[in-house]
């Protein structure tokens, strides 16, 4: 298990080092929200990310399909950023008179734009999924090129912070002193507010509420109680998101569990390990010394994932688009994924199974779909966890998904394994993954799988919409009748040409014996 | 009067619409200690804030010609993070430069707190924290300082710490404004004294300004201002009601 926990690690690559990238970022902007006494801004800034972000997709929604997909993934980041510097603004300007607190116009923001979120995902025509997707967040499945805005976004905070760290220090220990020394103060309060929005909108993207919440909360809660001077709480609070960031990846790894989760309980565990070593001295020392080696493990791992992820993606996770000969070659070149190496070289990007059957059911983006597909198959988890998955997506109703799930299936067939599985998969119980098993198996060149066809025929429990899937595939067969035929007639067919049809391993086709 | 350092004409000062100071006409000259006091609400702070630019006037001028080091009320630094008395009295100036370790431990031996820069300004006593942001509004070698509150909160021992430093700026020829609530304490060490009430303004010697009918005048009960070993001791009278 924890090889299998390490090879699946090893293989995060750019999701792995995203996650830390978000943690540090965010956990040093948690420091200055805990130095201005705007923790809850913060939390109320994300929450206003999210309403933009469901904004978009409401639009997205009334679009043509084409410019709907660019509203969704660009225009998405761009309103929730929007919405988020917006609110940071609004909120860090003080009404003169206004009889209203400070706090309380934060709480109304964050109720305001929570509310609305929900119900503009909830009003979107894939609400439940992007409900999911906001709180929870799927950065193990986001795409290379979803990654890219995030990893800009950030960058350009921190260097803004590295030019304006000391400004933005005065501004938010003593404004009034901040002031009379001839710094402009309110727009210094405006560029770090913004700076925070940027970061919070970016990262919820990618990461969701819980892992931006986390990040921003706790490893300032581990900072404040592990450091004695600032330049200490800023190292621990750093060190804690790293250490949180590594120890939250692993546990997901090992326990197919989701990411953000597994950080924010990770980065809880070190919050609460913090608080009750503080007033131990020895304790403390361990703690100090334990943040640290997290942290040098944490950056360590970087680089190794990162080169350990040279292998290219699969394409659909890089964001390209395959070729018609990638395509051919997928169809026709199958490889042995039932007999997989969970840490070979066919290993690829491997988030948690839970994520990849998470997304291939509720992602709404195909691209991602397919890429969790890819995923899935080189997945180190046992065969039969990922069969259902693939089965699933074969019959998915997007062409590309359900290409790439049969043409993994085809190579699960292909071993003696995975087609002993395949044929359990036969007599399911659920009528779809009978038919998702028998189609494989047939096109993998399994005659005896025509039967298994043919029972689907009169199948009462088949859907509908299925029926004219199965006499679909039956017509694949050489000499299959070419009009509509009853499953008599089917049956009748079958027991005269089962002893004349060969597989012709040659042209990865049956071909009938008199040919 | 020497060159004048601070200069008011005809300001009219508040915030957004609303007008707090209508006319300010005042000049403070080089090397003076000048006292602003007034009851709660009476714009003390508006003045102050205008002297150090925070705000701006919405109709005359306001001239300040002199580099400005500004102490405020020690409760007004965030020590939400363990700032050391170094750490603070450092963002006292604009940029760190080479020197600013050695300027900072020079700042705060001028304010007797030699050896304290490692100490966590949260740990420190409230007179030893004044002292400290003392210390910070020297580091940028001002000409002028401002004391918001110098002595609110703190005991007789913190009080007489701060007003020491005060007055030893004073002599060495720094230009001080002082503002409090503690009559004692500004007419004791300024040299002329400002009574804000009702938005207007007395500027004047504070033994002048700071008369018994005056002080009831604003405060609405009888104040007995006197005398005790050649310093002002300003008290509500025996059995004196609001």
């Amino acid at each position: 298990m924890i090889a299998d926990a390490w090879s699946v690690f090893l293989n995060s690559g750019e999701h792995y080092a995203t996650v830390l990238f978000i943690g540090v970022v965010c956990a040093y902007l948690g420091l200055f929200c805990v130095l201005r006494g705007i923790v809850f801004l913060g939390v109320a800034l994300a929450q206003l990310a999210a309403a933009g972000v469901a904004g978009a997709f409401v639009v997205a929604d009334a679009l043509p399909p084409a410019l709907g997909e660019s509203v969704r993934s660009t225009g998405a980041s761009l309103s929730g950023v929007g919405l988020a510097a917006l609110g940071s603004f609004g909120l860090a300007a003080k009404p003169h008179g206004s009889r209203i607190p400070a706090d309380a116009r934060v709480g109304l923001v964050y109720a305001g734009s929570a509310a609305l979120a929900v119900l503009l995902v909830w009003r979107s025509s894939r609400g439940l999924a992007e409900l999911r997707n906001l709180l929870a967040g799927d950065v193990v499945v986001a795409r290379h090129e979803d990654l890219i805005p995030l990893w800009i976004g950030l960058s350009a905070v921190v260097v803004v912070h590295a030019l304006f760290w000391r400004p933005f220090l005065q501004v938010s220990q003593d404004p009034e002193f901040a002031q009379a020394l001839g710094l402009p103060v309110r727009r210094l309060q405006w560029l770090l507010l913004g700076s925070l929005a940027v970061a919070i909108a970016l990262s919820l993207r990618a990461g969701g509420l819980l892992l931006v919440f986390g990040f921003l909360v706790l490893p300032p809660v581990c900072g404040l109680c592990l450091g004695q001077r600032v330049r200490g709480v800023l190292g621990y609070t750093l060190a804690a998101a790293c250490s949180g960031g590594l120890l939250g990846y692993l546990a997901a790894s090992a326990a197919d569990l989701p990411v953000a989760a597994s950080v924010g309980t990770a980065l809880l565990v070190l919050a609460g390990a913090a608080q009750l070593g503080k007033a131990h001295p020895l304790a403390l020392g361990a703690l100090r010394a334990g943040f640290a080696l997290g942290a040098v493990c944490a950056l360590f791992a970087m680089p190794l994932v990162l080169c350990w992820d040279h292998e290219p993606h699969p394409p659909h996770l890089r964001g390209d688009h395959p070729t018609p000969e990638e395509e051919a070659t997928h169809d026709h070149a199958p490889r042995d994924l039932g007999h997989a190496d969970p840490a070979g070289p066919e290993g690829e990007a491997r988030p948690s199974l839970e994520v990849l059957l998470r997304a291939l059911s509720e992602a709404p983006d195909p691209a991602r779909r397919v890429a969790a597909v890819e995923a899935l198959a080189a997945h180190a988890a046992p065969l039969e966890a990922r069969l259902p998955g693939l089965l699933g997506a074969s019959l998915d109703d997007d062409p590309a998904v359900a290409s790439s799930a049969t043409a993994a299936l085809l190579r699960v067939g292909a071993s003696p394994e995975g087609a002993a599985q395949l044929r359990r998969a036969t007599v399911a119980d659920e009528a779809l993954t009978r038919l998702a098993a028998s189609r494989a198996l047939v096109r993998g060149g399994h005659a005896e799988a025509v039967d298994g066809l043919l029972a689907l025929l009169d199948s009462e429990d088949l859907p509908l919409l299925y029926g004219d899937a199965v006499g679909a595939e039956l017509r694949r067969l050489p000499r299959a009748p070419a009009e509509a035929a009853s499953p008599r007639d089917w049956r009748v067919w079958w027991a005269e040409a089962r002893g004349a049809i060969r597989w012709d391993a040659a042209s990865g086709s049956f071909v009938y014996s008199s040919e | 009067m020497s060159a004048a350092v601070i200069e008011f004409r005809a300001a009219r000062l508040g915030y957004g619409s609303a007008v707090v100071l209508p006319a300010v006409d005042l000049t403070v000259g080089a090397g003076e200690c000048l006292g602003i006091v007034g009851p709660n609400g009476c714009g003390k702070t508006t003045l102050l804030r205008a002297i150090l630019g925070a705000i701006a006037p919405q109709a005359g001028t306001v001239e300040v010609r002199a580099r400005v080091g500004y102490c405020p009320q020690r409760t007004q630094v965030n020590t939400v993070l363990p700032f050391t008395a170094g750490d603070v009295v450092g963002l006292g100036s604009l940029k760190r430069t080479p020197d600013l370790p050695a300027r900072v431990a020079a700042a705060l031996e001028a304010c007797g707190l030699p050896g304290s820069s490692e100490r966590v300004f949260a740990d420190l006593s409230g007179g030893q924290q004044q002292r400290a942001l003392l210390a910070r509004a020297l580091i940028g070698d001002p000409d002028l300082i401002l004391f918001d509150e110098p002595t609110r909160g703190l005991d007789l021992a913190g009080e007489h710490e701060v007003m020491q430093l005060v007055s030893q700026l004073n002599r060495a020829g720094k230009t001080l404004v002082l503002v409090s609530h503690q009559l004692h304490v500004v007419a004791r060490y300024a040299t002329r004294l400002v009574l804000i009430h009702g938005g207007e303004l007395t500027v004047g010697p504070t033994e002048e300004v700071l008369s018994s009918a005056r002080l009831q005048a604003i405060y609405g009960f009888e104040v007995c201002v006197a005398q005790v070993s050649g310093l002002p001791v300003i008290l509500p009278a025996p059995g004196a009601s609001a």
